[in-house]
């Protein structure tokens, strides 16, 4: 049996919000699933497993009706959902309520359900947030009939505050393939048995590296799966170690022919580093005015050698201001007034 | 630092001078007029340079700038620094400003712009030395900047050149940047307030747009319930019309009885009347022919009355037969109708009760529609309220800056406090030497104002006679001067400063000066500071200015 598994789709959000090609960004999430429909359709896959989160938010009557019209594209196809932390079965939301066409299984419980799709001779497990926050550890001792169906358990969560779970228990668990979403990064947590599928789309810049979803098949009780990338966006890190003789005209110059190099579904990510001014965020600024710039960090700082400086000006107004900043408690803000007062005095 | 030489080729009224004074104290004399202040302005100038555009409106370069002869405003100083001897030539003129240093011993030009003449002043700069030894006419106080020179002075007082920390700048670059900070994360967190806000005003909105809603359905309910309550059975026939025949037949059926009746009284009448008649009682004495004219008239009223018997009574026969029917035809009319009414009713009533209920589904469903978005918005909203991750970044900037503000004002403070004391103890040694011990003790408050001991009473300048407070003032210049000069001891420049010293006061002052290192420069219209230098036996050089 061929199997696709997605999660985290995310439709509606608005990545990027407050940059021009924000409402770009927003188509991405719907380009993506179809995308899936798609190659659905194309390979005749007959089970398509959606772990969660399909909907950024609370989904609304047309947005359902689109999804739906995607769905009757595969009729053939059996397609399973739950509802994840973010689009969570709301008493006052229609989406509990919808009429799916017929070969949509949804979870409406919040307890451990299962159904069984006779002519694929599989099992599936799983159940439906109703809150924004699940603290059980529900994953665990799931009482799963063993009579040569294939056991699938279709899950959302991973953190403590979202149905928290223990790799090594799922691995020793009986089903054949576990598909968990909720984590936005695409990983096997246990090769060809657990996998997060990460992401379809990423949703936000922190979300770095490849996302799309996991293609496999299950023939008896033998699972293998693949990672398969879906390119709408992408995020890329470009770490930067910067130092005072470089401007930041340099700097904006090498940015932008790294960015022009780059395929044009790639955003970016700058992180800089190094010896520089503590307080250089008109660069930031301007570095992030710049086109397919999604986000800078600045975690420059001056290069000094507190314990030096101490020495040398030890009867003097440098020294004593290190000394009594590094007796207060160390925190962030004492770590760059320390910086800032040093770098005010030291200046010509 | 001595002077040897002084060259002005064309500054204010001087020109073409050549001076040579002494390394002690000079005199410089001349009556009013005769360019004593701008000698003094001509050696800072030389000294420290001079801006065109400072103290605008009316700043020191217009005013000393020759009229005609632009391009010789200028001139040169000769002096000595540790022995060594230096050439310093500076043209003012703005548009060929130039400056020139050169060491004469080995003829080498050294870098003004490089600081090489701010080392061989040891370091003084322009502000501290006009707030110190070069004391204008009618300029004893100090400036207002002062006090921030001073503080700065005492917090490196105790440090060697190297570790030297402009104290002012520091603070200064810090509220800046502070600033800055503060700027940027305003307009983001104003940012995020107006969409927060934007958001409110939307979910308000939504929420009357639900409210609206449920009370549709609820109106629609309720007139669903009061619809069956009162319906109302219905009627094709007119009732009005039934009723007004009703009356109008019964009146004449009436009729038909009244007409009927006096029928039977004609018959009566005519038989009763003819028999009696007929039979022996002739009414009529009357001939034979009248009598049978009227028994004649009697038949004809019998016969009369029996066809009117007849008549009416088949005319009631009729009447009552028609109004039976007409009850017939409306009895069954009504039980017809109410039959046919009853099935349409019902047929009437499902099919509204079905498009009642698709309404209600509608609006049950529009309802959750809002909801559902009134939930995303809520969200939205929550998400909104939390400050962004460069908003808490700036916050913690900002914090920082305080933190670094406060830590090295209160740094200063300490070491202004430490050496307070010191700078104290030398001006008050100075005040005790100009007024022969009357004042002894001098303090500095928090904002560097000065005040005299006299015994427990804290005086402060203004409350001392003028001479009191130059003396005073004196004191500080010349005290502090000491301290900003003591890498390398700098000219004093004295314009008309004993002008309101007695006698008295003027010989103590002169004394202090006789004792110093520096060398002094004294303006004055008056030659009692000459006299009294030649009495005491104090050597000076004299210059002689005139007009």
């Amino acid at each position: 049996m061929k199997f696709i598994h997605i999660a985290d789709i995310h439709l509606g959000v608005k990545p990027d919000r407050n940059k021009p090609w924000g409402k770009e960004r927003e188509k991405h999430s719907w380009q993506a699933f179809q995308e899936v429909i798609d190659r659905v359709e194309e390979e005749k896959i007959q089970l398509l497993l959606i772990a969660g989160d399909l909907f950024h938010r609370q989904p609304l009557l047309r947005e359902l009706r689109e999804v739906d019209k995607q769905f009757s594209r595969i009729l053939d196809t059996k397609v399973v959902l739950i509802a994840g932390e973010r689009d969570y079965l709301n008493p006052n939301s229609y989406y509990g309520m919808f009429p799916w066409k017929e070969n949509v299984y949804f979870f409406h419980k919040e307890k451990m359900d299962y159904i069984e799709l006779e002519n694929l001779q599989t099992r599936i497990y799983g159940l439906s947030y109703h809150h924004r926050e699940i603290f059980g550890y529900l994953y665990e001792n799931i009482k799963v009939k063993e009579d040569g169906y294939s056991n699938i358990l279709l899950a959302h969560g991973g953190d403590e505050k979202h149905i928290p779970f223990k790799t090594n228990e799922l691995k020793k668990s009986v089903f054949d393939y576990v598909a968990f979403g909720h984590i936005h990064k695409p990983m096997q947590l246990v090769q060809d048995k657990v996998v997060m599928a990460g992401a379809l789309q990423p949703i936000s810049c922190n979300e770095i590296g490849e996302h799309g979803y996991f293609i496999g098949e299950i023939e008896s009780h033998i699972c293998h799966v693949e990672f398969q990338p879906i390119n709408y966006c992408e995020y890329i890190p470009i770490n930067l170690k910067v130092n005072k003789e470089i401007t930041g005209e340099a700097l904006r110059e090498f940015v932008t022919e790294q960015i022009k190099k780059a395929p044009s579904y790639q955003f970016f990510k700058i992180t800089l580093t190094g010896d520089c001014d503590a307080d250089t965020s008109t660069e930031d600024e301007a570095l992030e005015q710049l086109d397919r710039v999604a986000q800078v960090l600045n975690f420059c700082q001056p290069d000094y050698n507190f314990e030096k400086l101490k020495l040398q000006y030890e009867h003097q107004v440098i020294g004593q201001y290190i000394n009594a900043l590094e007796k207060m408690p160390q925190d962030e803000i004492t770590k760059k007034a320390l910086y800032y007062g040093v770098e005010a005095m030291m200046a010509k | 630092m001595k002077i040897t030489e002084i060259q002005i080729k064309n500054f204010g009224m001087l020109q073409n001078i050549m001076i040579h004074p002494l390394p002690g104290i000079n005199v410089i004399y001349g009556e009013n007029e005769t360019g004593k202040s701008t000698m003094q302005q001509f050696i800072t100038g030389m000294m420290f340079g001079m801006e065109p555009s400072e103290e605008l409106p009316c700043n020191k370069y217009q005013k000393y700038e020759p009229w005609n002869e632009e391009a010789t405003y200028a001139g040169g100083i000769k002096f000595e620094v540790a022995g060594k001897p230096f050439l310093l030539e500076r043209k003012f003129y703005e548009r060929e400003k130039s400056t020139k240093l050169v060491n004469e011993e080995d003829s080498k030009e050294l870098s003004v712009e490089c600081g090489d003449l701010e080392k061989l002043f040891g370091g003084i700069k322009k502000t501290a030395y006009e707030n110190t030894y070069c004391i204008s006419q009618a300029a004893v106080e100090t400036k207002e900047e002062f006090a921030g020179i001073l503080q700065n002075y005492f917090v490196n007082a105790s440090f060697n050149s190297e570790g030297e920390v402009d104290l002012l700048n520091a603070c200064k670059k810090l509220k800046h940047n502070q600033e800055l900070v503060e700027q940027r994360y305003k307009k983001r967190f104003a940012n995020r307030k107006e969409l927060e806000n934007k958001f409110l005003m939307e979910e308000k909105l939504l929420k009357k747009d639900v409210e609206q809603l449920e009370k549709q359905r609820e109106d629609f309910q309720t007139m669903i319930k009061r619809q069956h309550d009162f319906i109302l059975p219905k009627h094709d026939t007119n009732q009005m019309a039934e009723y007004l025949r009703d009356i109008n037949q019964k009146k004449k059926q009436l009729g038909y009885y009244v007409r009927f009746g006096f029928s039977w009284i004609l018959v009566f009448l005519g038989l009763f009347v003819g028999v009696w008649n007929l039979t022996n009682h002739h009414l009529l004495y009357a001939p034979q022919t009248t009598w049978v004219i009227f028994e004649v008239f009697l038949s004809c009223l019998f016969l009369l009355g029996f066809v009117g018997i007849c008549y009416w009574y088949y005319k009631v026969r009729k009447l009552k037969k028609i109004r039976r029917q007409q009850e017939q035809e409306a009895k069954e009319m009504v039980q017809n109708n109410f039959k046919e009414q009853e099935e349409q009713e019902i047929k009437k009533y499902q099919t509204e009760l079905a498009q009642k209920q698709a309404i209600q589904e509608v609006l049950r469903i529009q309802i959750l529609e809002k909801q559902a978005e009134l939930i995303n918005l809520h969200e939205e909203w929550e998400e909104c309220c939390k400050p962004s991750d460069k908003e808490i970044k700036a916050i913690q900037q900002i914090k920082a800056y305080e933190l670094a503000y406060h830590t090295l004002e209160q740094l200063s403070q300490n070491i202004y406090k430490e050496s307070k004391e010191l700078m104290e103890r030398e001006i008050s040694k100075i005040l005790s030497d100009l007024t022969n011990g009357k004042y002894r003790k001098i303090t500095l408050d928090e904002n560097m104002n000065l005040a005299v001991c006299v015994g427990k009473n804290q005086l402060y300048p203004w409350q001392l006679s003028r001479g009191t407070m130059e003396q005073i003032y004196m004191a500080l210049r010349m005290g502090t001067g000491k301290l900003f000069s003591r890498e390398e001891s700098m000219p004093i420049l004295l314009d008309e400063v004993f002008a309101s010293f007695d006698e008295k006061r003027l010989e103590a002052a002169l004394q202090w000066l006789g004792k110093q290192s520096a060398q002094i420069f004294l303006f004055t219209c008056q030659r009692r500071e000459i006299d009294i230098l030649e009495q005491k036996g104090i050597p000076f050089g004299k210059i002689m200015l005139s007009r």
